[in-house]
């Protein structure tokens, strides 16, 4: 009994080591950091425009709907949500220039620390606000088809920017060993059409284009 | 008599100066008494256009209630529009509205986005694409003045209202009534809500719910029908 635990413990080891090897290489894999320097002004959202974009927040069973207005400029940047009948959820503003982050209103019952810690993380990373000093990699495919903007702000950040269609179509953040958040993007000419956040914890967030 | 003898040993050039000191602060006291009289008027103006105060509020109260009580079934059409200061334009939406008596109420909204809510029987119902969400509507005190407020509208019976102080203005075409809630939670959500009725048939043709930081949302109703055949189901969502 004894010798076939130790068999199967060690097993398991080789099989953590195969696993924790294979993550830590799946994104710089085939990475080469090079000096393009442009990716960093690539912006997801056009600059000076409100987008309005029907969202769905899946939460566990729950769902919840309503509009989100992004509006992204080189000063302020806003995000706000409304709900169906038109009452305002949040409206939140990002600094632009310092990345500084301000709640300038939340519905009483969504005002809770962990879910604007959780929003603010996620159009953060949308909208491509970080603070100053924020580092930042850049890495090309072998096959030069996308390259990788790696940001570190609190966890790691990969911005996949894809030089056929020259846009940032897909996002993950990630801890030390998996992706935590997933963002999918598409277009409809110079504007995202769809966006998908996915979190690891049971919370989707879909947003669909309405008017520009 | 001390001060005119101040007056007398001062020399003309200082009494000049005070006299002119005199002047300039009467000239800037008259200044800043236009402004205040100016920016008075001007708000009285923008905010209430021509309407003035209604004191006694027997003659609408009664009207408001029969306008109720022979009220069954309501249909309309709908514009809502959202202003919000991160926007450029309004966001405009269109839809259906539908009342039953006593409290069934309907909003489907078709463009630019497909949803409809109801409220039948106590819950709050949403849907979005097929998904329902159903909430009840004493669970949230929010939900449960908003359903108050939509109802009080359409029904009229606001003006002894328990949860809202409620003052009156009248002008050519409308009478239109100020609500501010009393209940704090909702105070911060929607602090003030401005209803126009239509003077002619007292139905409500505009309802404004104007938020903290003077965004607001306008929904204008337009096409109504009163007391047409409205089975229950229609405030079913399947």
């Amino acid at each position: 009994m004894y010798l076939i635990s130790n068999k199967y413990i060690g097993l398991l080891i080789v099989v953590l080591l195969l696993i924790f090897a294979s993550c830590s290489h799946k994104t710089t894999n085939n990475l080469k950091q090079t000096d393009l320097k442009f990716i960093d002004t690539v912006s997801i959202f056009p600059k000076g425009k409100s987008l309005i974009y029907k969202t769905g927040i899946d939460f566990g069973k729950k769902h919840f709907s309503g509009i989100t207005i992004i509006k992204k400029t080189d000063s302020i940047s806003n995000v706000v949500f409304i709900n169906e009948l038109g009452m305002k959820m949040f409206n939140f503003s990002f600094n632009s220039a310092t990345g500084d982050f301000s709640v300038k209103y939340i519905l009483e019952v969504l005002n809770r620390k962990i879910l604007i810690k959780t929003l603010e993380n996620d159009y953060r990373i949308l909208l491509q606000i970080f603070e100053q000093n924020t580092k930042t990699k850049i890495f090309s495919s072998d096959n030069n088809k996308h390259l990788i903007k790696k940001v570190k702000y609190r966890k790691n950040i990969y911005y996949r920017y894809d030089t056929e269609s020259k846009k940032i179509n897909f996002i993950s953040e990630k801890n030390s060993f998996y992706n935590i958040l997933k963002i999918y993007l598409s277009y409809k000419k110079q504007v995202p059409e769809t966006i998908h956040l996915q979190h690891k914890y049971k919370l989707s967030v879909k947003l669909n284009l309405i008017q520009n | 008599m001390e001060t005119v003898g101040i007056y007398y040993r001062q020399s003309p050039v200082c009494i000049y100066q005070s006299h002119y000191t005199m002047i300039k602060k009467l000239s800037v006291n008259i200044v800043i008494f236009l402004a205040l009289l100016l920016s008075n008027s001007t708000n009285v103006f923008s905010q209430k256009n021509d309407f003035v105060k209604v004191s006694d509020l027997k003659e609408i109260s009664e009207k408001i209630s029969d306008f109720s009580n022979s009220t069954n079934t309501l249909t309309s059409d709908f514009v809502q529009e959202k202003h919000l200061s991160v926007l450029d334009q309004a966001i405009i939406s269109k839809g259906k509205f539908a009342y039953k008596k006593e409290n069934k109420i309907l909003w489907q909204y078709f463009a630019p986005i497909n949803y409809t809510i109801a409220i039948n029987n106590g819950k709050f119902y949403i849907k979005d694409e097929k998904k329902i969400s159903k909430y009840d509507i004493n669970s949230n005190p929010v939900f449960k003045q908003i359903n108050k407020l939509i109802l009080s509208s359409v029904k009229g019976d606001i003006v002894n209202s328990k949860e809202f102080d409620v003052e009156f203005f009248k002008n050519n075409n409308y009478y239109l009534a100020v609500l501010k809630p009393k209940d704090e939670n909702v105070k911060k959500v929607i602090p003030k809500i401005k209803i126009f009725f239509n003077k002619t048939d007292f139905s409500v043709d505009v309802v404004e719910m104007i938020e903290n930081s003077d965004d607001f949302t306008k929904i204008t109703f337009s096409n109504k029908k009163k007391n047409q055949n409205l089975p229950d189901n229609v405030f079913n969502i399947k």
